[in-house]
């Protein structure tokens, strides 16, 4: 359970797929010893997930018994964590044993298809066991295993070697919200959050690396701190008014994305400075486009 | 004081536990264990006591004065990470990651690089680095908070200040070393002449994981120099005050909580200001 976890965790803290797809490279080179394995990881990456055993009402109703926290301070938690796994997962910290048990990703699943058609007891009282001698990342991702609600941190191109077959379409987007970081040595806005527009307004659609001439980074840059409207750390928060080309190759539909469509390839292609915003893609647009 | 505010300030230093008067309020400064020199003031006024705070973590860190519960009728309390996600572990056991990163740092010919803030949480790093991976570098700003502490009789261990080093910096030889930067610096002049490195982030926020992409560091470690939330409860419980104020941080939720759960009066206090990011 331990490597899988850390694996997950390094994915996810992967700013870019090409360094995702290196270590996922690496992983089956380190364990191309056990293939078994490596084919139960695979299948877990590629969303192929055992059913879970607990809604996430109960695993969270048990943590909240379990840390003797109330549901609204659960839900202040959550609200800044931004992921409950995570949440019951930090929150429990303070009460796992010393003693790390080093439980097999296969054996926990196997327990879990046992514990499938089980009293609800039961199966409370396993989990309650694992949270003890779990540590707080294997917890973050039984958490997602049990409910069910496990992600692939990885695209589902990485798996494929058809890795380009798919025509990248170019979208018109808005630019909704910036993210200062390290750019050539020096500080600047390296990350943009673009939004499609959807009825009235602009929903967030993907992010794209910022790679731009160095006199529109400049002009933009400008642009940004003076129309910030809200900065949370690093990220600020503008009106949405500059259009961007960008340029997605692969668009899967997606219930979990506010937009309705996941976006795994996202590439910044030109700043259209001066565009309206009316010439900004709609939801509907985008939904004719992958139809025809 | 002086170092961080202006030397032309007009500044009168205070001993902990030392008294003075001001309009008829007794005055006194006791450790707030944050960073050295950090205090709770202690106001009193016929028979009635309150305390501040400030910044203050409860645990200590073996080179800030250990802070000192103060009983008190009023207490007002920052609320940093008052969420009970936040629970730091033990200082050594953090030390023991961060001195095995820049060991793995060292073996692989990166250098390593730490973030930190100047006053007080370089130099807690600094004192628990082991010296014999490699050599210790501070950042301008960081080598003046050293000498001003060091003038105060406070200990870190050995140090050289970037400026005159950072030639060498880029050069082979110092490969094994590690630099110490506030934060802000990351994207100074002295970055660009570094070669191969890894950038590490210490501090509270490390703990939730979208924070760790912050900035883009590599390595995010969770160390911090304010009061987590079990240190939070003690703190309160500990000045058995019958009025609590809440400030800095997540106000409205430790409030709450203290009213709701712990049944003490609690209001929040807004002051300036502040911005969650900021440690």
């Amino acid at each position: 359970m331990k490597p899988f976890a850390e694996l997950i965790d390094a994915l996810r803290l992967c700013r870019f797929e090409k360094d995702k797809k290196r270590l996922w490279e690496q992983f089956i080179q380190n364990n191309q010893d056990h293939e078994s394995y490596v084919g139960l990881v695979t299948a877990l990456l590629k969303n192929e997930c055992p059913k879970g055993i607990i809604s996430s009402k109960n695993l969270k109703l048990l943590a909240m018994e379990t840390a003797g926290i109330p549901n609204w301070l659960l839900d202040e938690s959550k609200n800044f964590v931004g992921d409950l796994s995570e949440t019951i997962a930090l929150i429990l910290a303070p009460l796992q044993s010393e003693k790390k048990v080093d439980v097999g990703l296969n054996d926990m699943l196997l327990t879990m298809d046992d514990l499938r058609f089980r009293d609800s007891h039961e199966i409370r009282e396993w989990i309650l066991s694992q949270w003890q001698h779990l540590s707080t990342l294997e917890i973050l991702v039984f958490n997602k295993l049990v409910t069910c609600s496990f992600r692939s941190p990885l695209s589902l191109e990485i798996f494929s070697e058809t890795k380009n077959s798919i025509e990248p379409i170019q979208l018109k987007l808005v630019l909704l919200y910036a993210e200062r970081g390290r750019i050539k040595g020096r500080t600047g806005f390296t990350e943009f959050t673009m939004g499609i527009a959807s009825g009235e307004s602009y929903v967030t659609f993907t992010k794209v690396s910022v790679q731009l001439s160095d006199i529109e980074s400049e002009i933009l840059e400008k642009w940004i701190i003076e129309n910030t409207q809200e900065k949370f750390g690093p990220v600020h928060r503008i009106p949405a008014k500059q259009v961007f080309t960008v340029e997605c190759s692969v668009i899967t539909p997606s219930k979990r994305h506010k937009s309705g469509y996941r976006i795994t390839e996202a590439t910044l292609i030109s700043w259209e400075n001066g565009m309206s915003t009316e010439q900004v893609t709609t939801t509907e647009s985008l939904r004719a486009i992958l139809k025809g | 004081m002086k170092l961080r505010l202006s030397k032309g300030i007009s500044v009168q230093g205070l001993a902990y536990g030392e008294t003075i008067f001001m309009n008829g309020v007794e005055i006194s400064l006791f450790p707030a264990g944050h960073v050295p020199g950090s205090a709770q003031v202690k106001l009193s006024y016929r028979g009635e006591i309150w305390v501040i705070s400030g910044d203050y973590k409860t645990i200590a860190d073996g080179l800030s004065p250990a802070f000192e519960s103060v009983q008190c009728h009023h207490f007002v309390t920052e609320s940093t990470f008052g969420l009970p996600i936040f629970h730091w572990r033990p200082q050594d056991e953090v030390f023991q990651d961060i001195n095995a990163w820049w060991q793995r740092n060292a073996a692989n010919g990166f250098k390593s690089i730490m973030l930190g803030y100047s006053l007080g949480k370089a130099q807690r790093i600094m004192k628990y680095l082991d010296r014999g991976i490699g050599d210790v570098i501070c950042h301008s700003a960081i080598a003046d908070a050293n000498l001003a502490l060091e003038n105060s009789g406070f200990t870190f261990g050995t140090w050289t200040e970037a400026g005159k080093a950072v030639v060498d910096f880029s050069s082979d030889s110092l490969s094994r070393s590690l630099l110490i930067c506030p934060p802000n610096a990351i994207n100074g002049p002295l970055m660009q002449h570094i070669g191969r490195h890894e950038v590490a982030n210490c501090s509270g926020w490390m703990e939730v994981r979208k924070s760790r992409n912050w900035g883009g560091v590599d390595q995010g470690f969770v160390l911090s120099d304010h009061a987590d939330w079990p240190q939070l409860l003690v703190a309160v419980s500990a000045s058995c005050a019958e009025h609590v104020y809440v400030t800095h941080g997540f106000t409205d939720v430790f409030a709450r909580y203290l009213r709701e759960n712990v049944r003490i009066n609690t209001e929040v206090v807004k002051v300036g200001h502040w911005n969650r990011t900021e440690e």
